[in-house]
C-alpha cells in the first residue's frame, strides 16, 4: 500500500479493516487500534497483532457473523456494490449503535477481498429513536403540562442538553412567555428576557437559529410551527456539541421536535377548551332545569303570602313578615332568572361593534348606581377611529359590563374613584380594565370567582361572574380578576379582533 | 249575574291560592288540575276569564290545548296564561291561540287581580269591581 493511501486510511475516523476471500485480516487502520484499545482489547490493537487472523474471531455473536457472511456472498456475486447495516455494540459503560459498511476490493473484474468500515452512530441513532418515541408519546398526550414534560424528557435523550426552554406567544399581546424550562439556572424572568430575541428571530425567520453564549455553549432555537401558525419557539443549550456534524444534526432534530410539540400543544389546548365547554353546558342544562322547577313553588309561596297579607291587613306584624317572605321570594327569583340566563343555550347574535360604545350606554344608564355611593369614574378610552374590528353580541356584552360594574361599585369604598381603561392590543384585540380600590379578594376566593355557585360576596348567588365568563368565552375572549391589598381589584376583559376570533373558530372546528 | 272564572293549574298550592284570589261575591270559580278536566268544564259552560298554566302535568303544551279549545267553546273569554317556562315559543303560541296576557311565574297576585278587574271580574284583593265601573 502506498504511503499516501496509508496516511488517508489512518486519518479517517471510521474503523477500517480489509479481509481476503477467506476472511483473514489483511490490514487495519489507526481508528481500529484506538477502538480496540478503548474497548478493552489492547492485544488486538496493532495491525501486526491481527494481520492474518480470521475476522470471525473478532465477531463474537453468531447473528452478526452470519450477516457478514451473507454480505460477502452477495458482494462476491457482483449483484450488489456495497452493503451496510446498523448493529448494537455496547461498550462496558454505554449502549451504542454502530454502522457497518462492507464493499468488495477488486483487481480488474475479480473480487480479491473486502473492506469493512464501522462508525459509531450512537448519537444520531439515539436522536432518531427519541424522535419516534416522542411522536408516540405526544400523540397520546392531551394535557399541556404533560406535553412539556415529555418534550423535555425525550429531548434530553435525543440531544443531551444543559438548558431547555419552551416559550409560547400570548395570542392577545404578541409577547413571548416561557411556558416551561429545564436545566437553566437563570431566574425565569431573566431567562425570558435573555432568550426572547432568539425566539423572535427563529419565529420571524421560520427556521432554526444558532447562537453561542458568552460561556461558549451553543444555543439552538427552533420555531414551533403548527398548521394554524407559529405558536412559539424552543431553545436548547448545550456545551457538548463538539462537531459541525453534531450541530447540524441537533438543529434537524430540534426542528422536528419543535414541529411535533406545536401540534401537540395545539391539540391539548383544543381538548381543554372542548372539555371546559362541555362541562359548562352540562352545568347550564341542570341549572336551567332546576330553575324552572323552582318557579312554581316560588309562585305558591308568594301567592299564599299575598293572600295572608290581605286577610290580616289590620295586623302590622303579619304585614311586616309577609313583606320579608316576599322579599326573599324576589331574591330567589332573581337567582332563578340568572340561572336560566346561564343555562340558556342561546347562540350569540354577532355583529361588528365597538365595545367602548357599549360601555358608553352601560355607564349612561347606570349613572344612578355610581351616584348612590358617591363614586367617581375616570375613563381612559382606546384610540380607535376605523370601523369596528370586533364581532360582538351587544346585548350580552352589555350584560357582562353591567355585571362587573355592579360588582366594582359594591366593592369600592364610598366616595372613591373607579378607573375604566380601554386599549387596542397589537393583535387588534380590544381590552378594558375596570379598577376599584376596594378590599382585596382573598387569594383562595380569587381563584374561584368564575365558578358557578361560588360567591365571596354577602348575598351573592355565584352566577353573575360565571355568566360573564361564559359570555366572554363565547366571544373567544377572556376575563380575569386581579386583587391585592395594595392595588385593589382590577377586572380585565379582552375581546379578540374579528380575524383572531375566526382563526380560533377554525381551529376549534377542525 | 256573577262572572265565571276557570282556573287550570296542576300545582295544588297555586291552584288553591288562585281559587282563594277569585273568592268574591260576584265571581263564580271552577278549577281543573288536568287537561281532560279542563276540557270537560269548558264543554259544559262558557267562561268570562280563564287563568291557565301552560305546562299541565306531563303535557308541556297542556295550557296551549286549553286555549285552543277555549277559542271554540268560550270565544269571549279573556285568557291569562301563566308559566314557569316563559320562552319565546310559548309566548308566541299563547298569543296566536288568543291569550290576552302572558305572565311569568312567580306572578304578583295583585297584578292578576288588577288584570281581572280590568275585565270586570272581582277578586278577593279587589272586590266590588262593578261599583268602580
Amino acid at each position: 500500500m502506498d504511503a499516501f493511501a496509508r496516511r488517508v486510511l489512518d486519518a479517517l475516523p471510521n474503523t477500517i479493516y480489509t479481509i481476503d476471500l477467506d476472511g483473514s485480516i489483511t490490514s487495519v487502520n489507526q481508528a481500529w487500534s484506538r477502538f480496540a484499545e478503548s474497548n478493552g482489547a489492547p492485544h488486538l490493537a496493532l495491525e501486526s497483532d491481527v494481520r492474518g487472523r480470521p475476522i470471525w474471531a473478532m465477531i463474537g455473536d453468531a447473528a452478526a457473523r452470519e450477516q457478514v457472511e451473507r454480505a460477502i456472498v452477495l458482494l462476491r456475486s457482483g449483484r450488489v456494490d456495497a452493503m451496510s447495516w446498523e448493529f448494537p455494540c455496547d461498550s462496558p459503560t454505554e449502549r451504542r449503535t454502530f454502522l457497518l459498511q462492507v464493499a468488495p476490493l477488486r483487481e480488474g473484474h475479480t473480487v480479491t477481498g473486502f473492506v469493512l468500515s464501522t462508525i459509531d452512530i450512537t448519537p444520531s441513532h439515539r436522536a432518531r429513536e427519541a424522535l419516534i418515541d416522542m411522536g408516540t408519546a405526544l400523540s397520546r398526550t392531551i394535557e399541556l403540562d404533560r406535553v412539556y414534560h415529555e418534550v423535555s424528557q425525550l429531548l434530553r435523550r435525543a440531544i443531551p442538553y444543559d438548558g431547555f426552554a419552551l416559550a409560547l406567544v400570548d395570542e392577545e399581546t404578541g409577547e413571548m412567555h416561557a411556558a416551561h424550562s429545564a436545566g437553566y439556572d437563570d431566574h425565569p424572568d431573566e431567562l425570558e428576557h435573555r432568550l426572547a430575541p432568539r425566539w423572535l428571530e427563529a419565529m420571524a425567520e421560520g427556521r432554526v437559529v444558532v447562537h453561542t453564549t458568552p460561556v461558549h455553549a451553543i444555543e439552538i432555537t427552533a420555531p414551533m410551527q403548527s398548521r394554524t401558525g407559529v405558536l412559539g419557539a424552543m431553545t436548547l443549550q448545550s456545551d457538548s456539541i463538539e462537531s459541525p456534524q453534531r450541530l447540524q444534526e441537533a438543529e434537524r432534530v430540534l426542528a422536528a421536535i419543535a414541529g411535533q410539540t406545536a401540534v401537540a400543544i395545539e391539540r391539548a389546548s383544543l381538548v381543554r377548551r372542548v372539555e371546559e365547554k362541555g362541562r359548562l353546558e352540562a352545568i347550564g342544562e341542570v341549572a336551567a332545569g332546576i330553575a324552572h322547577e323552582l318557579r312554581n313553588p316560588l309562585f305558591g309561596i308568594s301567592s299564599a303570602a299575598q293572600l295572608l297579607r290581605f286577610r290580616a291587613r289590620e295586623d302590622p306584624v303579619v304585614d311586616r313578615n309577609v313583606g320579608r317572605i316576599l322579599r326573599e321570594v324576589e331574591r330567589l327569583n332573581g337567582m332563578v332568572t340568572d340561572l336560566l340566563e346561564y343555562g340558556r343555550p342561546r347562540p350569540l347574535a354577532l355583529a361588528p361593534g365597538n365595545p367602548d360604545e357599549i360601555w358608553d350606554e352601560v355607564l349612561e344608564s347606570n349613572r344612578g348606581l355610581l351616584e348612590m355611593r358617591s363614586l367617581a369614574l375616570r375613563r381612559v378610552r382606546a384610540e380607535w377611529h376605523g370601523l369596528p374590528n370586533w364581532e360582538i353580541d351587544a346585548e350580552r356584552i352589555a350584560q357582562v359590563f353591567i355585571n362587573v360594574l355592579v360588582n366594582a361599585v359594591h366593592a369600592a369604598p364610598a366616595e372613591s374613584e373607579l378607573t375604566l381603561t380601554s386599549s387596542i392590543l397589537p393583535t387588534g384585540g380590544w381590552r378594558c380594565t375596570l379598577h376599584n380600590g376596594g378590599t382585596a379578594i382573598p387569594p383562595d376566593a380569587l381563584a374561584r370567582v368564575f365558578e358557578l355557585f361560588f360567591s365571596a360576596k354577602q348575598g351573592g348567588t355565584g352566577i353573575g361572574l360565571a355568566l360573564c365568563h361564559r359570555i366572554v368565552d363565547e366571544h373567544g375572549g377572556s376575563i380575569a380578576i386581579e386583587s391585592t391589598p395594595e392595588a385593589g381589584t382590577t377586572v380585565t376583559i379582552t375581546i379578540p379582533s374579528e380575524e383572531m376570533a375566526e382563526r380560533q373558530q377554525a381551529t376549534a372546528g377542525r | 249575574m256573577p262572572k265565571s272564572v276557570l282556573i287550570i293549574e296542576d300545582e295544588n298550592s297555586i291552584r288553591e291560592a288562585l281559587i282563594e284570589l277569585f273568592d268574591a261575591t260576584d265571581t263564580a270559580v271552577r278549577s281543573a288540575a288536568s287537561l281532560p278536566d279542563a276540557l270537560h268544564l269548558l264543554s259544559r259552560q262558557a267562561f268570562h276569564l280563564i287563568v291557565t298554566d301552560i305546562r299541565l302535568g306531563a303535557q308541556a303544551d297542556g295550557g296551549l290545548q286549553v286555549m285552543g279549545a277555549a277559542g271554540l267553546l268560550s270565544p269571549e273569554a279573556v285568557v291569562i296564561a301563566l308559566t314557569a317556562y316563559p320562552d319565546a315559543d310559548n309566548r308566541f303560541a299563547s298569543q296566536r291561540l288568543g291569550a290576552t296576557y302572558f305572565l311569568e311565574k312567580p306572578a304578583d297576585l295583585l297584578r292578576i287581580a288588577s288584570l281581572a278587574s280590568r275585565h270586570g271580574v272581582s277578586t278577593a284583593l279587589m272586590p266590588g269591581v262593578r261599583d268602580a265601573e
